[in-house]
């Protein structure tokens, strides 16, 4: 099955580095779509059926936790998980993004394994295994 | 805030970011003399954040242009000479986000701290925003080939309305 994700985050060098790390995982991704805030990734989902969000918070126009908010609030994107990608390590913040429907969050500086891990989790594994944890793949590479 | 606390976190949080995402092994270079000015290049890449929160403030770091070339081509994995202009700022910009995100959260994880939108500095612009105050925190970060200059402001108390 082919995943359509979405990359939320005004950085485009930091969307790049998560597209790249996610088909290094060797997870069947359909379409990647790109956004730089919270405003445009809403219209994105308006528009294309997705599987995934990955998003930052500290945004300009529309944070993270706002976004999250407003797809929970939605019938047709509340089942849509979204994972918080963000420097935000407060122990409140965290707890914050988890009490409003957030299904992970990973902290920046992520290893590629963080990423991994987590669609693993969401996802499921690749059919072709290199989304394993076990032995003999820590070489993923930014 | 403490400044022996802050600088310290602000360095676990810097020596994080440039080995986890950047590969690149760092050293500091100790100096307490804030008064030193920077030295300016017209190709220095200069960014700033600010935060607010408990205390807020501002922290601006300076990249030479070939050292952001380098950390950008690691960044994005591709060869240095196809780093464009536009990439080296954005990755500045995101390794300043990271640094500070990751320094208030180790400097104090019970404190919700709110991170500004990183922008870029023209090299023409006052040091301390327009303050003669020198910095009050300046690191030089060593890297293998070159250095990079993080500095915070002195962070105010949130004045109350």
């Amino acid at each position: 099955m082919a995943y359509n994700i979405l990359i939320v985050d005004d950085s485009s060098p930091m969307r790049a580095v998560i597209k790249k790390v996610i088909r290094a995982s060797g997870f069947d991704v359909g379409t990647f779509f790109d956004a730089a805030n919270g405003a445009e990734a809403l219209a994105l989902l308006d528009e294309h059926w997705l599987d995934l969000v990955l998003t930052d918070h500290n945004m300009p126009d529309m944070d993270g936790l706002t976004l999250l908010r407003k797809m929970k609030a939605d019938g047709d994107m509340a089942t849509i998980p979204v994972v918080m990608v963000t420097t935000e390590g407060s122990h409140e913040r965290v707890d914050t993004f988890l009490a409003n429907g957030a299904a992970a969050y990973i902290r920046k500086p992520f290893t590629p394994e963080a990423i991994r891990q987590t669609l693993n989790t969401l996802l499921g594994e690749p059919e072709d295994g290199q989304g394993s944890t076990g032995e003999g793949d820590e070489g993923l590479d930014f | 805030m403490d400044r022996e606390a802050l600088a310290k976190a602000m360095k676990a949080s810097i020596s994080e970011v440039l080995e986890t995402m950047f590969f690149m092994p760092v050293d500091f270079v100790t100096t307490d003399d804030t008064s030193v000015a920077w030295e300016k290049r017209s190709d220095d890449i200069r960014v700033r954040l600010d935060f607010g929160g408990p205390r807020q403030g501002s922290f601006r770091l300076v990249v030479p242009a070939g050292l952001a070339r380098q950390v950008s081509a690691d960044f994005l994995g591709i060869d240095p000479g196809q780093a464009s202009w536009e990439e080296m700022t954005g990755t500045a910009k995101e390794m300043i986000n990271m640094f500070v995100g990751n320094t208030l959260s180790l400097y104090d994880p019970e404190a919700v701290f709110d991170l500004g939108v990183p922008e870029q500095m023209s090299a023409d612009t006052p040091d301390a925003g327009g303050k003669a105050e020198p910095e009050w925190i300046r690191l030089d970060v060593q890297t293998p080939k070159s250095r990079m200059t993080i500095t915070v402001d002195r962070p105010m108390v949130r004045a109350h309305a």
